[in-house]
């Protein structure tokens, strides 16, 4: 009644999933690369509207997927970098950027679980930044998938993996520390504190 | 596909349904005030930027929060206010904006479309906002966020936040502000007392807010209000500063509003989305 789905089992057994992802013979499609791209775009924007608004309208997440997804594109970018010349040789792309997909569950998970805490915390309370330090859970899971994709999928030694899983984490975090450099204006409060 | 996941999906459909027609009725219920006290959010974080909604979905926000009015001020940018600017999804007016975060200060210009630099001081970013046909206020003018304390940089500004969501956890903090205040309107008598949010993410929109006395609802009549003062800021939590007769009238406004809505259901069916969406994701 009740099975796991692949990308459960890649965030439980990634090493294992992985293997058995690549012996499956199944052909490669761009579209079936790109679904879940789309779901997280849709979760992003499920959650960023349920959190301000309260409310689960089509119109809004449909506005706020649309929005937000920026964030899938930034990171099939990052996925086409990370499958850049594997040392196992020549891998369809597509297949490559689906499975690498499927290291997506520690963040939406993430995403899905604020967006419920704060929907039934009172209006009052205003640490989000409390709940921001926990992003290194899913910041941490996703660089243990994401090196062993590298060991399984793409067939590099366990210290290249560590260092593509590195230079991945490296970008995440570069692209969302730059944004939110921009976004807050964080320049010209840091000039503030050291002056 | 297991049954489960039929079970999940066939949950996140009914759920997203209810939903979307609970939020349709409600906003195609939702009249704006027909009289000249409009209620505005005039400090407000969008998309892109460090708000979580873009300018579509802030309009539609703004109406659930019964706002007829905000002001989008994201930090050192006027990009927010212009992304999708081609389509209005309600009848809320949107005024385009600028936090200007410095230093030394952080300043609400209301009403200009070009960016202000940061780097000016306050006089000349003030001068500025007024070139381009905007307002200056202060936004959250305690210790951390802002410096300048003197008669003339009070003597420039045509508004100052007297209600933020942070003066509500910090008494000190709020009683500092209503000193500046009161300050402001020894060297400015028509200093606008302004109410707002600034929401992010959370509070949301409207929490604190202005009522604000305009003699045309438009961008034009809201800014022309606050130039005159013609203002009353309220903390969402029955304080009320600003003229004595025109926060009679507020209070009359707020006594006479229908009980503020549970939210329960919209809630219990987001609740219930996020869950199925969830159970989606981990299982086959």
């Amino acid at each position: 009644v009740i099975r796991a789905s692949t990308a459960a089992r890649v965030a439980i057994w990634p090493n294992e999933t992985y293997t058995e992802l690549i012996h499956e013979n199944r052909s490669a499609s761009w579209w079936r690369a790109l679904v879940v791209p789309l779901v997280t775009a849709v979760t992003i924007g499920a959650s960023t509207t349920i959190t301000a608004t309260g409310v689960a309208s089509l119109v809004s997440i449909g506005i706020g997927a649309l929005s937000w997804s920026f964030v899938p594109v930034i990171q099939l970018a990052n996925g086409l970098l990370l499958c850049r010349r594997p040392p196992r040789g020549p891998t369809d792309r597509a297949r490559a950027i689906e499975l690498f997909f499927q290291a997506h569950l520690p963040w939406s998970l993430w995403m899905i679980g604020v967006a419920l805490v704060l929907l039934w915390r009172p209006q009052e309370s205003m640490a989000i930044e409390s709940l921001l330090q926990t992003t290194a859970v899913p910041i941490a899971w996703t660089g243990v998938i994401v090196r062993s994709f590298c060991v399984t999928v793409l067939g590099c030694s366990p210290g290249q993996a560590s260092w593509r899983a590195l230079v991945y984490l490296g970008i995440t975090l570069a692209v969302m520390f730059m944004y939110l450099f921009l976004a807050v204006g964080l320049w010209p409060r840091i000039v503030g504190a050291l002056s | 596909v297991t049954p489960a996941r039929l079970v999940a999906l066939a949950i996140l459909v009914c759920a997203l349904v209810a939903a979307t027609l609970i939020d349709e009725r409600a906003l195609a219920a939702r009249a704006p005030h027909q009289d000249n006290m409009l209620e505005a959010d005039l400090h407000v974080h969008a998309f892109p930027g460090d708000g979580a909604l873009p300018r579509w979905e802030l309009q539609r926000e703004a109406a659930r929060r019964g706002l007829d009015a905000i002001v989008i001020t994201n930090h050192n940018q006027v990009i927010a206010p212009r992304f999708g600017d081609f389509i209005d999804t309600s009848n809320v007016i949107v005024i385009p904006g600028e936090e200007i975060t410095t230093p030394a200060f952080h300043l609400v210009a209301a009403g200009i479309r070009e960016k202000v630099d940061w780097r000016l001081p306050l006089p000349d970013a003030v001068a500025e906002i007024h070139r381009q046909g905007g307002v200056a206020i202060a936004a959250h003018p305690v210790s951390w966020s802002w410096q300048p304390r003197d008669e003339e940089s009070l003597r420039v500004l045509d508004g100052l936040e007297v209600a933020h969501p942070s003066m509500l956890f910090d008494p000190p903090a709020a009683t500092d502000v209503i000193e500046l205040f009161a300050r402001a309107q020894a060297a400015k008598p028509s200093v606008a007392a302004i109410g707002s949010s600034d929401g992010h993410v959370k509070p949301g929109i409207g929490y604190c807010r202005t009522y604000v006395f305009v003699e045309e609802r438009s961008e034009r009549g809201v800014l022309d209000a606050i130039r005159r003062g013609h203002t009353v800021a309220s903390d969402g939590h029955g304080a009320l500063t600003g003229d004595p007769e025109r926060v009679r009238l507020a209070r009359s406004r707020i006594a006479a509003a229908p009980p503020v809505p549970t939210n329960a259901a919209p809630r219990l069916y987001a609740t219930i989305a996020l869950l199925a969406l969830a159970a989606l994701m981990v299982t086959k």
